[in-house]
């Protein structure tokens, strides 16, 4: 009973991170908190995949002289290695967006962006009509 | 800032931490790390006398101009290898040729190769809190 | 077996009341450092989850770098988001979520369980690399040796993006401080 549950535990647990990221993504509308979401939906995922490679039982992939040792699985390890230093350098990138965005608009609210973004193209729809 | 004891905590600290990162790099063959770590930590140590003394005095230290060339460096170093390997007679970034033995030649192509990574990662780093640090927010885009 | 499960439920509860905290702060500079402390009990989960390198990896950029960066990012951003009223997108929003969330645990039931030997992920290539990087490479840290070897393009592919997105960085952000420091010269002269 306790090894089914602990069986799926792991992925409930993604999962609602998961879409707790997302939500955040969805719903709020700084660009920095949207950011953040990006992260944790990030982290979820890594999680997820580092969960694939567990073997219970195991240890991890430092190979020692015992030749009956199991080890867990090593590729998942290396994907995700790469996957959170790259995540890193396009956290950087979004964040010069937003500083770029936060110059140009004054502000990083998405709804106010769109809304200056409209009083923009309705004051050039006006001049060019005249 | 003008703290006595952050400062003289920092110029303490600045060495050892370099120094763990070397040790992160070159042991990453025979426990966790390696490039992506090691860089990683060097360039906190910058970082975190960029944040003590200014950045300023940082780049007395690490100038952008050797910044930048590092950065591309490491970049260049990993394929580098590969083109080496190839010239000799090997598939691209198998490094089975560069050594005496196979298993030399994979020792060395590897030190190698995780060298790149940790330049680049490092110097990435570095670049990208100087021009948080640098980012001029009150000029205006029209002038 | 009885204290992994423990140690896991601990710090896989901690997660998500970090996460659920984080939806909720206003004030940013709790919002971020919510989230270095959310990479560090990542990073814990992934030792106990026997990934060691992946651990370090997590603490020194998901909790160090990246929350440096935000703090430097956040010198030129607005310290405090605007108050919301709860509308009818939040609805929405919640709903998606819920739905998307209830059809993944519901698909969690074909996943194979956590940590079985006979799992496929196990089957094909994991054994091949280790018994390769033992008499082949002659390196004892499995990830290094596929990281840098049997990946190697992968790795150089990583490289290459991290580099790109430095210099993009450095573009977006390079050209106030370039045009400043000439303003400066001229008005020294």
């Amino acid at each position: 009973m306790i090894d089914q549950i602990f069986g799926v535990w792991n992925y409930w647990i993604v999962f609602i991170l998961m879409m707790i990221g997302l939500y955040i993504v969805i719903s709020k509308k700084s660009l920095l908190k949207k950011i953040v979401g990006l992260a944790i939906f990030q982290t979820s995922v890594f999680l997820l995949y580092i969960t694939f490679g567990k073997i219970a039982g195991g240890t991890a992939p430092i190979l020692t002289d015992n030749v009956n040792e199991i080890y867990s699985n090593p590729l998942p390890h290396v994907l995700i290695l790469t996957a959170i230093v790259v995540g890193v350098a396009t956290t950087a990138l979004g964040l010069a967006l937003t500083i770029r965005i936060n110059k140009a608009y004054g502000t990083i609210n998405e709804d106010e962006i769109s809304a200056s973004d409209l009083v923009e193209y309705h004051k050039k729809y006006l001049e060019d009509k005249k | 800032m003008d703290n006595i004891i952050l400062k003289v905590c920092t110029k303490v600290l600045f060495t050892p931490i370099i120094l763990f990162g070397l040790y992160v790099q070159f042991h990453g063959d025979f426990g966790p790390g390696g490039g992506f770590q090691a860089g990683v930590i060097v360039a906190a140590a910058f970082i975190l006398y960029a944040i003590v003394f200014s950045v300023e005095d940082c780049k007395l230290i690490m100038p952008p101009k050797l910044n930048f060339f590092l950065l591309a460096l490491g970049a260049f170093l990993y394929g580098f290898v590969g083109i080496v390997g190839l010239i000799l007679g090997d598939p691209y970034l198998s490094y089975d040729v560069l050594g005496s033995t196979k298993e030399s030649g994979q020792h060395i192509g590897i030190l190698l190769v995780e060298f790149g990574v940790g330049l680049t990662v490092c110097n990435v780093m570095i670049s990208l809190f100087y021009s948080f640090a640098n980012f001029n927010f009150r000029r205006k885009n029209n002038d | 077996m009885i204290g992994e499960i423990i140690i896991n439920a601990f710090l896989v509860t901690l997660m998500l009341t970090i996460a659920i905290f984080i939806i909720n702060t206003r004030k940013v500079i709790s919002t971020i450092l919510l989230t270095g402390t959310y990479s560090l009990v990542a990073a814990l989960m992934f030792v106990s989850l026997d990934a060691v390198d992946v651990a370090f990896t997590e603490a020194s950029v998901g909790a160090g770098i990246s929350t440096i960066l935000f703090l430097a990012a956040l010198s030129y951003l607005p310290k405090e988001e605007k108050k919301e009223k709860f509308n009818v997108k939040h609805i929405y929003a919640i709903c998606t979520c819920t739905i998307v969330a209830g059809l993944l645990i519901w698909a969690s039931y074909d996943l194979p369980l956590v940590g079985q030997l006979e799992n496929p992920v196990h089957q094909n290539l994991a054994q091949d690399f280790i018994e390769g990087s033992r008499n082949h490479i002659g390196i004892p840290n499995v990830v290094t040796s596929i990281l840098a070897s049997y990946r190697g393009y992968d790795t150089f592919g990583e490289t290459v993006v991290i580099y790109t997105a430095g210099i993009a960085v450095l573009v977006l952000l390079y050209d106030g401080v370039s045009k400043t420091s000439k303003n400066n010269k001229g008005k020294n002269k």
